[in-house]
């Protein structure tokens, strides 16, 4: 035996004489695999790179193996054990853990490491990854037998009975039905419920109010909570810009979900992969939109694939974390240390999720595609009306029309020539900018009559004849502009006159800003003519401006032509009808340049807007060559007018009735209207919701997928591509199916599968005793926490499966227990002998969630908008937080008015870079990563929102609208009304001294300060009841304040 | 002193978790549940050792500062003006979808002066960082600071939260979190945002948030307007004697639930409702600079007397370091010069330059510099190529991750010194390079911690401030 061995020996006796560690039986998966986990398997464990001295004490075969004569463990051996030695080594070189890993094992740990090997080392695999079975119903003492309402109250009693705890009695009816209301509905209940519960005296009575708040509709309004932290859940896309989009039809579809009791399996399937499912319907797809929550960008600079590979990694992350309780992500570089998931692994996780359709650069305002279209009734009906009064003007535009094309137009003196005819039958818009008055700019060959919000600035001094004025606000939208692509071939053409040398902005456009910049325009550039055709700016795009410049205030004519080949010797300009030398910028065009916005006079979708006069704007649909650039440059209209009558073409024709057209009121007042109305059909068409889906690619064009070296997008190693599939620890996948999500879904509710039914049932644990069983939700793996009750927690999985996963009836059975009925109040001895109520031999007391808060605020005030869905609304929030981080400063916030700032929280608009702060103040997550518990924390920042925010000002001036009229008609039946819809109890004669007390100061106060009682009674948009004594109100709204500012009220007891 | 007053008196969790510590965590420890784990367990034992510095002032010039036309200047680069960057130098490096698809990198000196400062004859551009060059001996300028991102969100994320993936603590809930409050009215974390002329790059409430640690940990926004904190003011027609008088109706009645329920969080929540009375009184009391003296107003500079400015937030900044808030962290907004670079970097300077050398002066004069750090940085740097037109007077510069520079004072560091070097270009470090978590790493160690120590188990992974990767604290900065 070497000397350091001898040491050690004596250090253990040491040890084991001032062990303190409680006695009992070891329980290898409670009490020492979380030890080798956390402080051994880092170099240890299922990473084989990190992996030290070959050595690896995460399965059993390799923790005995003996290796050399050696072994780390040997069963009921202390001394043989080198793991042991090492352990408890005097040699810093020796000892395990290593000193520098600053994992030192505290001596209770190594105490239950030694008493682990005498007693046998018993081995068992890690618990969650064995499927759970329903075991025999445990025993419980007799004095509480018949307390056993179901097999959960005997899993609980029968642990707390065995560590001495006595269980608390049930709660009183009072609390408990405010309870159960806000654990199912998210709100308080009414003083008739109160009552109702309170008279209700058969054996049933708990179970009705159970019963009426799971179905009602507010039921799926609170469940929504927990899962759209868990989904990160927002309205904006997180990254860069933070831009708006639309998701809340996910949202929705999740609340009904809830409401429906759709089968848990079948809610998730549909959320992973319902785009998936053979004849998939539209409230499917829209499910699938769970894996679109994630944050992405728009960002500029940004490279695409990086971006597209951090949404898939987001995915398996957010997947791994909600449905098998692991976090798959840690094996995103390296293998996993801590649980058996190599990082081959993740990588065929991430192959079902890699095949998906949308790209890496998004929209920065909007959604994205792949998308699902959404039409709500409201909007068909909107439709339908629009149409009538379009059919009705379209009519009233032909009558005008005829009677103004009752004067006859010039004689003409020129015989017809037949090169006009030739090139006229190029030109596809024309607008001579004659006719302008009014809002129209009228098309005199063409359908492209153009429309503005404003009336036209006319200038007498156009080129030929009149001209309009861009004065950098105006601008004018043509819906049926002829549609150009990347491939068309056109020339675009106008008279201009600048009116500064370094006039820059869009004198023609159709270009939507917020999608890349896509489209193209007639660009002036300090000064400069040039144009812009771009799918994306500016990796696909080109662009090609003028070396010269235009004189400013002098008519010019420009001439831009394009030959459909997306590269910068594709595009002429001309000035004055002469070629000029270009720069260029932007590489090549290849993609599509189509886009939703209107073209426009004066400017892009959302700015760019130019000061400059404008004459003669004509399009061709084909690219001009040199020598015709000077038909662009005649005057049309006036040799349409000069050509003798008989001999005039069609276009001609058209040309001079549009010159008619153009004078005649009535026609132009009948024309404006029907644009306008067609636009608003537009509009409604083009604004029909949309939410974001998951689509996968075409088989031809599926993304092959590889490991990332290091996780990193730009080093596949794609020497061996990496097909879809689960880590070998769990269940196989079912022979023969389809490598997609769709099968994946499928997978996670397979009957032998170990971790999705205890993590379900685990999250709806949490929601009514604060703590799930695994008190670490979304981490079920050796580093997680083990259960508190490993049984209960088995028998609640199995029968959550075996009930078809139909989850109300499982929240039903939780609620009914005597578990969750007990009184949360605390015993003398409870915080010393349970502190964190581990055991459960009381129910748990805690804040409300921050939603709750303020729903509760508007319940009990009578202001609470009880409409379900729908966009995200904007209630109060203190001035400029937007602002204050947006890009740019923008977008700017804008409160909504009305009932909107009195829906429930759950409709409340989430901005992810600057959430609600209320709801941030009350510890909900900014959404930006899953969520799946939330902190409870107790600060002045919330005492602060819950006293001074408008919002709950308000609502407190509500509220004591509701005492003086509701109240009875002293203070002390008000004073004790107030308390008892507040707390659902009636208040103790203590209490109720302190709410007249303050009632009394209060009313003092505010009796002979009559201007700070309409101050104070002024906080919100809504009116006051005037009829209502203003002295009296104020001191009653101060009461009313302090009341939802009680600690009782701010908690769920 | 309390480390734990602002946050909160004591819960049953956090009384068992501190005693734990006080007590050296030997006797107490076995009334701990197994295994607790999250950012419930008990708070760590800090600090590691003696710290040198007792709190931060952070300025943050978010939008990524050219350390080109800055701190990180060589006379060379006049030569190199005009000449297309080598490949030698640009070496692979990925560049951003913005100038990926220019045809030429022509690089571009600074269209500045720039004179040698300080006893060490260091670079510094004197036109619009006068000030600043006056202190030169007083900071220590790092030319090497160097981050893997080279975009603005994932690099503004990285060097607050160290790692650019979302839902981690920022550097001021760490320590928030690890070092508590110094005052029983203030919170550990607070920061300011000022907006250069435009506001540029955005925020994000991540860059203070406090990820998976408790909320409470967040940094706290102190703003210009009415309110400086959050629903601070009591409604209007309210009078501080109403509220008072109210909160002792509210204290009563918890106190009189308390009997019945006897649950500890209801003693908690009185004492949070009594620290948001005495912040609606501190908060004021600090943010009002009128009564300091005229000419420490005038030394932060023409703008010290506008609200919300770069140079009130300064003044402001000190004041809170005097009253024990633990990390200040002002943003400027408004560095990100794609474009017109020599006119808007001038325009940020003028607002910044005086200020943050008024701030050193004012903290040195105080005796607080010794233990206050303060940093001056952004989230990466900007290349010495041009983006778009290179004019004889204007020109952009894109981003650039591979070095930049921050300057360093006080709290531990090293006065006066120049540390890492970049070559020629200002484009690749060519001596001591300081990652963005090698310099979180060294801002921890001045507070007395050991960085690979510091950590909290989340989804069962010890996380740090300093990443995954092995981070190195630059002890040659250090005092």
């Amino acid at each position: 035996m070497s000397l350091w061995r001898l040491s050690t020996i004596a250090c253990f006796l040491c040890l084991s004489n001032s062990a303190t560690a409680a006695e009992g039986e070891i329980d290898f998966g409670r009490d020492i695999r979380p030890i080798l986990s956390d402080k051994c398997f880092f170099c240890h464990g299922p990473d084989e790179e990190e992996r030290k001295a070959k050595l690896r004490l995460d399965t059993k075969a390799e923790a005995f193996a003996s290796r050399d004569g050696i072994a780390a463990f040997v069963a009921g051996a202390i001394e043989q054990s080198e793991a042991w030695h090492r352990i408890v080594s005097t040699d810093p070189d020796e000892l395990m853990p290593p000193p520098e890993s600053n994992k030192p094992l505290s001596d209770k740990e190594i105490d239950l490491i030694r008493r682990w090997i005498e007693g046998g080392a018993d081995w068992t695999e890690h618990w969650s990854f064995i499927a759970p079975e329903k075991s025999e119903s445990p025993a419980v003492a007799e004095s509480h037998r018949d307390e056993v309402v179901n097999p959960i109250d005997a899993y609980i009693l029968a642990e707390a009975g065995a560590k001495k705890l006595i269980p608390a009695n049930s709660a009183d009816r009072r609390t408990l039905i405010r309870r159960i209301s806000f654990d199912l509905s998210g709100l308080p209940p009414t003083l008739e419920e109160v009552d109702a519960f309170l008279s209700d005296e058969s054996p049933e009575a708990y179970e009705k109010v159970v019963d009426r708040l799971l179905a009602s509709s507010h039921f799926g309004e609170r469940m929504a909570l927990m899962w759209l932290d868990a989904a990160r859940y927002g309205d904006t896309s997180v990254m860069h810009a933070d831009g708006p989009r639309d998701m809340w039809p996910w949202r929705d579809w999740v609340v009904n979900a809830f409401n429906q009791n759709q089968p848990y399996d079948q809610f998730s399937i549909e959320q992973l992969a319902g785009d998936l499912i053979p004849n998939a319907t539209n409230s499917q797809l829209v499910a699938s939109g769970f894996n679109r929550n994630h944050p992405s960008s728009d960002e500029g600079g940004a490279i695409a694939e990086e971006l597209r590979v951090s949404y898939v990694a987001d995915r398996v992350k957010t997947t791994s974390n909600v449905w098998l309780g692991l976090s798959m992500e840690c094996a995103q570089c390296h293998d996993h240390k801590y649980d058996p998931i190599s990082h081959k692994e993740y990588f065929q996780f991430y192959a079902y999720f890699n095949n998906t359709a949308d790209p890496g650069m998004q929209t920065r305002k909007g959604n994205q595609a792949p998308v699902a279209e959404v039409v709500t009734e409201l909007e068909e009906d909107k439709l339908k009306a629009i149409e009538i009064k379009l059919t009705k003007q379209e009519k009233a535009v032909s009558e005008a029309k005829a009677k103004a094309l009752t004067i006859k137009g010039p004689a003409g003196t020129n015989k017809a020539a037949p090169e006009i005819a030739n090139r006229l039958k190029h030109l596809k818009h024309f607008y001579t900018l004659d006719n302008a008055s009014g809002r129209i700019l009228i098309d005199a060959v063409g359908n492209g009559d153009a429309q503005g919000a404003r009336a036209v600035l006319k200038s007498d001094e156009g080129k030929f004849g009149t001209s309009i004025k861009l004065d950098g606000e105006r601008a004018f939208d043509a819906g049926a502009f002829a549609e150009i692509d990347n491939k068309s071939k056109f020339t675009l053409s106008a008279w201009i006159k600048l009116e500064s040398a370094n006039a820059g902005g869009a004198v023609l456009a159709k270009m939507n800003e917020a999608q890349s910049h896509r489209g193209y325009d007639l660009w002036m550039q300090g000064g400069k003519p040039g144009i812009h055709l771009i799918n994306k700016w500016p990796s696909n795009a080109v662009k090609v401006i003028s070396k010269e410049a235009l004189t400013p205030g002098e008519w010019q004519h420009v001439a831009v032509t394009y030959g459909g080949a997306g590269t910068h010797d594709s595009v002429k300009i001309y000035i004055n009808g002469k070629a000029v030398e270009t720069t260029n910028e932007g590489k090549k065009l290849t993609g599509t340049i189509k886009t939703d916005v209107p073209f426009r006079f004066g400017g892009r979708s959302s700015g760019s807007q130019i000061k400059a006069e404008l004459d003669e704007v004509q399009f061709y649909n084909r690219a001009l060559k040199p020598d015709e650039i000077a038909w662009t440059m005649k005057d049309i209209a006036l040799e349409a007018a000069e050509t003798l009558a008989m001999q005039r073409n069609a276009p001609q024709k058209k040309i001079l009735e549009s010159q008619i057209l153009g004078k005649n009121r009535d026609y132009l007042a009948a024309r404006t209207a029907s644009l306008e109305t067609g636009k608003e059909k537009q509009q409604l068409l083009s604004g029909k919701v949309t939410t974001m889906v998951m689509r996968d690619n075409s088989p031809e064009q599926r993304r092959k997928t590889f490991i990332l070296d290091r996780g990193m997008y730009d080093a596949p190693k794609e020497d061996v591509e990496i097909l879809p599939g689960t880590p070998a620890a769990l269940p196989p996948l079912p022979t023969g199916a389809p490598a997609n999500r769709l099968t994946l879904a499928q997978w996670l509710f397979a009957d032998e599968h170990p971790l999705t039914s205890r993590v379900a049932v685990n999250q709806l644990w949490q929601l009514f005793f604060s703590h799930g069983i695994v008190r670490t939700p979304a981490d079920f793996g050796a580093q997680g926490e083990f259960p508190t009750h490993p049984e209960l927690l088995d028998w609640l999985a199995v029968d959550f499966r075996e009930s078809g996963w139909d989850l109300k009836r499982m929240v039903r059975q939780i609620v009914l227990s005597r578990t969750y009925r007990q009184s949360s109040n605390l015993g003398p001895e409870d915080i010393e002998q349970d502190p964190d109520n581990r055991l459960l031999a009381r129910a748990p007391r805690y804040r409300l969630p921050a939603e709750m808060i303020r729903d509760n605020a508007l319940s009990l005030s009578g202001q609470l908008i009880t409409e379900a869905g729908g966009p995200g609304v904007k209630p109060y929030q203190p001035p400029g937080l937007w602002a204050e981080v947006g890009l740019g400063g923008n977008p700017k916030f804008v409160q909504d008015k009305g009932d909107r700032l009195f829906r429930r929280s759950l409709y409340t608009y989430w901005k992810r870079s600057s959430p609600p702060p209320a709801m941030i103040i009350f510890d909900a997550p900014n959404r930006e990563t899953c969520v799946m518990q939330r902190p409870v924390t107790n600060t002045p920042l919330q005492a602060l929102a819950a006293m001074n925010d408008v919002q709950m000002m308000e609502a407190s001036r509500h509220f004591a609208e509701r005492v003086l009229k509701e109240g009875g008609s002293n203070p002390m039946t008000r004073a004790s009304w107030a308390f008892e819809l507040a707390t659902a109890r009636e208040p103790e004669s203590g209490e109720l001294a302190t709410l007249l007390d303050i009632y009394e100061h209060s009313l003092s106060t505010y009796a002979t300060a009559k201007e700070e009682s309409h101050q104070l009674l002024s906080a919100g948009d809504s009116p006051r009841d005037e009829t209502l004594p203003a002295g009296e109100h104020a001191a009653w709204t101060i009461v009313a304040s302090m009341i939802l500012n009680l600690d009782e009220v701010l908690t769920r007891n | 002193m309390n480390p734990e007053t602002y946050f909160e008196q004591e819960s049953r969790r956090n009384f068992l978790g501190r005693s734990c510590s006080l007590l050296g965590g030997a006797a107490l420890s076995s009334l701990l549940p197994q295994g607790v784990q999250g950012a419930a367990a008990p708070r760590p034992i800090l600090p590691h050792f003696a710290p040198k510095a007792k709190r931060v002032i952070y300025l943050f010039m978010a939008g990524g500062p050219s350390h080109i036309d800055l701190f990180d200047y060589k006379p060379k680069m006049r030569e190199l003006h005009g000449t297309e960057l080598p490949d030698s130098i640009r070496n692979g490096q990925r560049i951003t979808g913005m100038t990926s698809g220019q045809s030429e990198f022509p690089c571009v000196a600074p269209m500045f002066n720039f004179e040698q400062v300080g006893e060490r004859r260091t670079w510094m551009n004197t036109d619009v960082l006068p000030h600043t060059a006056k202190i030169a001996d007083k900071i220590s300028i790092i030319r090497s600071m160097n981050t893997e991102a080279i975009n603005h969100d994932p690099a503004i994320t990285y060097i607050n939260t160290g790692t650019q993936q979302f839902g981690h603590p920022s550097m001021g809930s760490w320590l928030a979190y690890g070092l508590g409050s110094l005052s029983d009215n203030l919170p550990a974390y607070v920061t300011m945002i000022s907006v250069g002329k435009k506001p540029g790059q955005a925020l994000y409430a991540r860059l203070w948030g406090s990820g998976f640690l408790p909320s409470k940990y967040q940094g706290v926004q102190f703003r210009s307007g009415e309110d400086a904190v959050l629903y601070l003011n009591d409604p209007k027609g309210m009078d501080r004697k109403l509220r008072r008088k109210m909160l002792d109706g509210l204290g009563d009645l918890n106190r009189q639930r308390f009997q019945t329920v006897r649950d500890p969080e209801i003693e908690s929540r009185i004492s949070q409702y009594e620290m948001a009375f005495r912040m609606q009184a501190s908060v004021p009391d600090l943010m009002d600079t009128s009564e300091e003296p005229d000419y420490v107003l005038d030394s932060y500079g023409p703008q010290a007397r506008e609200k919300g400015s770069f140079a009130a937030n300064c003044l402001v900044a000190r004041r809170m370091a005097e009253r024990g808030v633990r990390f200040i962290q002002l943003f400027h907004r408004g560095w990100d010069q794609h474009n017109n670079l020599p006119k808007d970097l001038a325009h940020n300077c003028e607002s910044v330059d005086q200020p943050a050398a008024a701030l050193v002066k004012d903290l040195e004069d105080r005796g607080m510099l010794e233990d206050t750090m303060v940093v001056f940085g952004g989230e990466f740097g900007r290349t010495i190529y041009s983006q778009g037109k290179l004019t004889p007077d204007n020109h952009g510069r894109d981003h650039h991750g591979r070095c930049f520079s921050s300057w360093v004072a006080g709290g531990g560091f090293k006065p006066g010194m120049d540390y890492g070097e970049t070559d020629d270009y200002a484009y690749n470090i060519i001596k001591d390079p300081v990652h963005i978590n090698d310099f979180n790493a060294t801002v921890l160690h001045n507070l007395g911690i050991n960085h690979e120590r510091f950590s909290v188990k989340h989804l069962g992974l010890d996380t740090r401030l300093t990443g995954v990767e092995k981070r190195k604290v630059v002890t040659d900065l250090l005092v």
